[in-house]
């Protein structure tokens, strides 16, 4: 080899390579934000928005559903009395009226569940249903005020137990169920099944998942299911424990008016992976304000007419201030009764439409030339005459009239700069 | 300027690269004594404070820099009449000297920062010294670059080391830190904000893995693109507009009133990605709507896409001004990483679990219109005010940087740019050393260019209404007094010298543009024969040095031709030393 050839070879360039990534020259678009080109853009966001809020606020109408409040309805007296309107709301498309306030009354009545027995009230609520409601139907409970999310209750729950391992007081102690993990009778210590603060306060009002028509021969009850109601993969989340020891383990305390005597043979513990009341329950709400199913009827609908339904008032809400609700609801093809997301549409529509024309009119009236050097930092704090609104060639250099000034301007200081 | 050669070399070299002017007025420290080195330098500051010059040069050499560090209230007053001056140039300085003038600058000016940059082994302790040091790898080997902070290899790189990429450094760090802080700050806000619904117990409204890997997967990428691939200027328009740079000094990449900004906009949007989801669920309000399934981790789902949306669309695309394909690809990984793992996550969670129902919630809530109308609606809320607010500033109150923005989408100006550059590539090293700073040879391009292009004199970039005819008489003087500038440093000598002291001195003032303008047109037709010439640096002329001695009284006068020696015997000389070899460009890292 030639000696240049080899002094080549050797002399490896370090020199980056002239690509446009390794030189910064990658092509890219440098847009900039002139009203020319965003404020059509929010012109055009207010008129795609604006209708298609309108269209969800028709859709979510479309949704018939009744709330009704019931907390107060033990006092309500054994005769039909007006549910006052601030606890009740109804929406009914396609229907002159919302039909008769709804009713209720309280008779004292005796709740059962596999032989034991106590006294409650048995809440009726009497409604109108001024148009059918057309399948599916569903039936919700609804709370307010009661914190599922507050970060104690949401983790107290034991995940082997609910699977179905048998778990014993020692193993639950000092646990996530905590206090609600075990039962001290004398010296021993029992486990709670299933313990937990989320079970412990399952709603146990029992609502009549029949409606009954009220003084309509022509109508037949309408039956709903209980079953279905809560998500599918919820039913493979809960396991029945094989073959518990009953004298071994307790029912959480709130739950003794079904078990006064415990767990026993005639009184068994629910089989949590069918009990779907319970699994609805269990999983935990994310807000304080919140509805879960009760019951559904995805085959028929709800024919015009007056029902009634009854409520066994177990659930005591009042400790917490919060209410209790009974929901019906029909769904449309965005889903339950939503009006807030057609407001917000045509909220942001109606905003972005005239905040683009307002801003459009201002630009009309007293547009900023584009790339003007009036405005540029080192020509400001001049005398008027010195401003330079229009040249040809100072075309991109900015003003000439301070040239030295720069570089020792900054220097804290430079002072006295002629 | 430091250096280790005498004076006159040192003053030679101050000349052919610019550091002292033709109109510039030196004063040369040479003094024996600490008594007298006091008297001399107050004198100094006493006439540059009178300001009657333009351009104040101060020398001083080695000896009497060691006579005056002895005494730190000398040495404060040197750096302070430093300071006041334009140049200063330290001839005959040893390293250690260097460093020391290098140090009381700093200690003096704590808010500046300070830049050395040399290429011998006398320059590192300097080098060292300064907050930057930028050593030039080279003739004198590789002391200079090893000790510093960056090596170039010619001086002439250091104007794109800082315009360009010093320029782009500072804003990418500055975006960079401001988009870290702003996208934890809007995430983490909307837990805070959550506790409202949740009696501030401190439930998290997102479920623990999706919420750790939140600043690593979800939201790095677009902020590191930022901070390497940012230009928000062209590496052209920085290098032919110098004033740019002022950027840096001024903080306003990064200083307590952006960061005030950006996190305004965090609060406001972590409000927005919060409540919209929350409120559309009917969390807000006595009769609410609840959805189906509003358990923690579907509500969390809805809140937690808006907010990667929102800051990845602001971080990568609303504050940034190069969206190149690297930007591009990132967002596009970042959303697709949310999803992809929301969907890996709904398919393979485990079943039991707590608090968290993951399994099957985002297959379910994919399949549900009202949540992606959701999304949109939270997003849009969350970063249309922030757009509106952009354009509002940009339209009312534009900085520097979005005016050269627009005007480099400007055809016009962008061709202009071009012409310039051309001239500019055309004036060559010569150019560079003689005619005179950058801007300066700006002015003269500038004026050959509107020469050629007055006939075409109709506003390019504005609109062509409202401008009245006086208005139009008046640009027209503001075109040729623009001229003027640069006429009048060249023709100082011309003009000044017969004119009188006034009109040089009263150059900024109100009267000069005025005065200037009439003989503009002439300039400009002039102009190309003088672009060119040695100008100034012609030793037969009586030279410009003559137009500061208007400025100055000499003590005793001064042949003009005469070189004046080093040996006088007044201890004080004002004066300008003429180069007696003019028009030649010394090598001394000069092109």
């Amino acid at each position: 080899m030639s000696p240049d050839a080899k002094d080549k070879e050797q002399l490896k360039s370090r020199r980056p390579a002239n690509t446009a990534f390794k030189q910064q020259r990658l092509k890219a678009w440098q847009p900039i934000l002139t009203p020319k080109s965003v404020l059509p853009a929010f012109i055009i966001i207010g008129i795609l928005f604006a209708p298609l809020g309108g269209l969800l606020l028709w859709a979510s109408d479309t949704v018939a559903e009744i709330v009704i409040d019931y907390t107060n309805c033990d006092k309500a007296g054994t005769n039909y009395v007006q549910v006052p309107s601030d606890l009740f709301s109804s929406n009914f498309p396609g229907s002159s009226g919302d039909g008769n306030p709804p009713e209720f009354k309280a008779i004292p009545a005796v709740g059962t569940f596999n032989n034991a027995t106590w006294p409650t009230m048995r809440c009726t609520i009497k409604f109108d249903v001024p148009v059918t409601m057309k399948h599916p139907v569903f039936m919700y409970y609804r709370l307010t005020d009661f914190y599922q999310n507050h970060r104690r209750y949401i983790k107290s729950l034991d995940l082997k137990q609910l699977a179905g391992e048998p778990r014993t007081a020692m193993e639950l102690r000092g646990g996530g169920c905590e206090p609600m993990a075990t039962v001290t009778e004398g010296e021993l210590r029992f486990p709670i099944y299933p313990c937990g603060l989320i079970a412990n306060s399952i709603f146990n009002d029992t609502l009549d998942i029949t409606l009954s028509p009220f003084n309509s021969p022509d109508l037949k009850p309408y039956n709903m299911t209980d079953k279905g109601i809560a998500w599918t993969v919820d039913q493979t989340k809960y396991l029945p424990q094989q073959h518990p020891d009953l004298s071994q383990i307790r029912p959480p305390p709130n739950w003794e008016k079904k078990y006064p005597n415990g767990y026993t043979t005639s009184n068994p513990p629910i089989d949590i992976s069918k009990d779907e009341h319970f699994q609805v329950w269990m999983r935990a709400s994310g807000l304080p304000n919140f509805r879960k199913m009760y019951a559904k009827n995805e085959k028929e609908d709800l024919p015009a007419g007056t029902y009634t339904i009854d409520i066994d008032m177990n659930y005591n809400m009042t400790v917490n201030g919060g209410t209790k609700s009974v929901v019906l609801s029909t769904v449309s093809f965005m889903g339950g009764r939503n009006p807030f997301l057609g407001i917000a549409y045509i909220v942001v529509g109606v905003l972005c439409f005239f905040l683009g024309l307002l801003f459009t009119a201002r630009h009309l009236y007293k547009p900023r030339r584009l790339g003007d050097h009036t405005y540029l930092s080192w020509n400001q704090n001049q005398s008027p005459q010195h401003q330079r609104n229009d040249t040809d060639a100072s075309g991109g250099a900015g003003s000439e009239t301070e040239p030295e000034d720069l570089p020792t301007a900054t220097a804290s200081g430079a002072s006295a700069r002629y | 300027m430091l250096t280790g050669d005498k004076r006159e070399t040192a003053i030679n070299i101050g000349y052919s690269c610019r550091l002292i002017k033709d109109y510039s007025s030196t004063i040369i420290l040479d003094v024996p004594t600490q008594a007298q080195a006091h008297k001399a330098m107050n004198k100094a500051m006493k006439d540059v404070m009178k300001g009657k010059s333009r351009h104040v040069v101060v020398v001083i050499d080695g000896a009497t820099l060691g006579i005056v560090e002895q005494s730190t209230e000398l040495m404060a007053l040197f750096v302070e009449l430093g300071i006041r001056a334009d140049s200063v140039i330290c001839c005959r300085v040893s390293p250690a000297q260097k460093a020391l003038v290098v140090k009381t600058v700093r200690a003096r000016c704590k808010n500046t920062v300070t830049l050395a940059i040399g290429d011998g082994a006398n320059d590192i302790a300097m080098i060292q010294e300064a907050n930057v040091g930028i050593g030039i790898t080279g003739k004198e080997g590789l002391q200079a670059a090893r000790s510093s902070d960056y090596s170039i290899a010619q001086f002439r790189f250091l104007e794109r080391l800082l315009f360009v990429h010093g320029r782009w450094s500072y804003v990418r760090v500055s975006k960079f830190v401001l988009g870290t802080f702003y996208k934890c700050a809007t995430f983490y806000l909307t837990q805070g904000l959550f506790q409202i619904f949740t009696g501030f117990s401190g439930t998290s409204l997102y479920e623990q893995w999706t919420l750790s890997f939140y600043n690593t997967l979800f939201s790095s990428l677009p902020v590191m693109v930022v901070g390497m691939f940012e230009q928000d200027l062209k590496a052209s328009t920085l290098l032919l507009v110098p004033e740019l740079y002022t950027f840096g000094p001024r903080n306003s990449g990064f200083s307590l009133v952006t960061y005030g900004t950006w996190m305004a906009a965090a609060v406001y949007q972590a409000i927005a990605s919060l409540m919209v989801p929350l409120w559309i669920a009917g969390a807000i309000g006595k009769f609410g709507v609840e959805p189906d399934d509003e358990s923690l981790f579907p509500m969390g789902l809805g809140v937690y896409t808006t907010i990667v949306l929102v800051v990845t669309f602001k971080i990568a695309y609303l504050e940034t001004h190069n969206w190149s394909i690297v930007t591009h690809i990132t967002s596009f990984l970042t959303i697709l990483a949310w999803f992809g793992y929301n969907t890996a996550y709904s398919f393979f969670y485990p079943v039991r679990t707590g608090g968290y129902h993951v399994r099957g919630a985002f297959q379910s809530l994919a399949a549900h219109l009202p949540f992606w109308l959701t999304i949109v609606v939270a997003s849009m809320i969350a970063i249309l005010p922030n757009i509106m607010a952009k354009i509002i500033k940009a339209q009312l109150y534009p900085s520097d940087v979005d005016l050269y923005q627009e005007l480099e989408k400007d055809p016009e100006a962008v061709q202009r740019w071009k012409e310039w550059e051309v001239e500019l590539g055309n004036q060559g090293a010569e150019a560079e050393g003689v005619t005179g700073s950058k801007i300066q040879r700006r002015l003269s391009i500038a004026a050959s260019i509107v020469s050629k292009h007055s006939s075409r004199r109709a506003p390019s970039l504005s609109s062509r209404r409202g401008r009245s005819k006086s208005q139009q008489a008046l640009d027209a003087n503001r075109n040729d007094s623009f001229l003027a500038v640069g006429r009048h440093s060249q023709d100082a000598r011309r003009e000044s010298f017969g004119e009188g002291q006034d009109q040089v001195g009263d150059l900024w003032g109100p009267g000069s543009h005025r005065r200037g303008a009439s003989s503009a047109s002439q300039m400009a037709r002039d102009r190309p024969s003088r672009t060119n010439s040695g100008g100034p640096r012609d030793a037969k002329e009586s030279g410009p040095w003559s137009a500061t001695q208007l400025h100055f009284p000499r003590p005793f006068p001064v042949p003009a031709d005469s070189d004046l020696s080093v040996s006088s015997t007044t201890p004080l000389q004002l004066g300008v030393r003429r180069s007696s070899s003019a028009g030649h460009v010394y090598g001394r890292g000069m092109v």
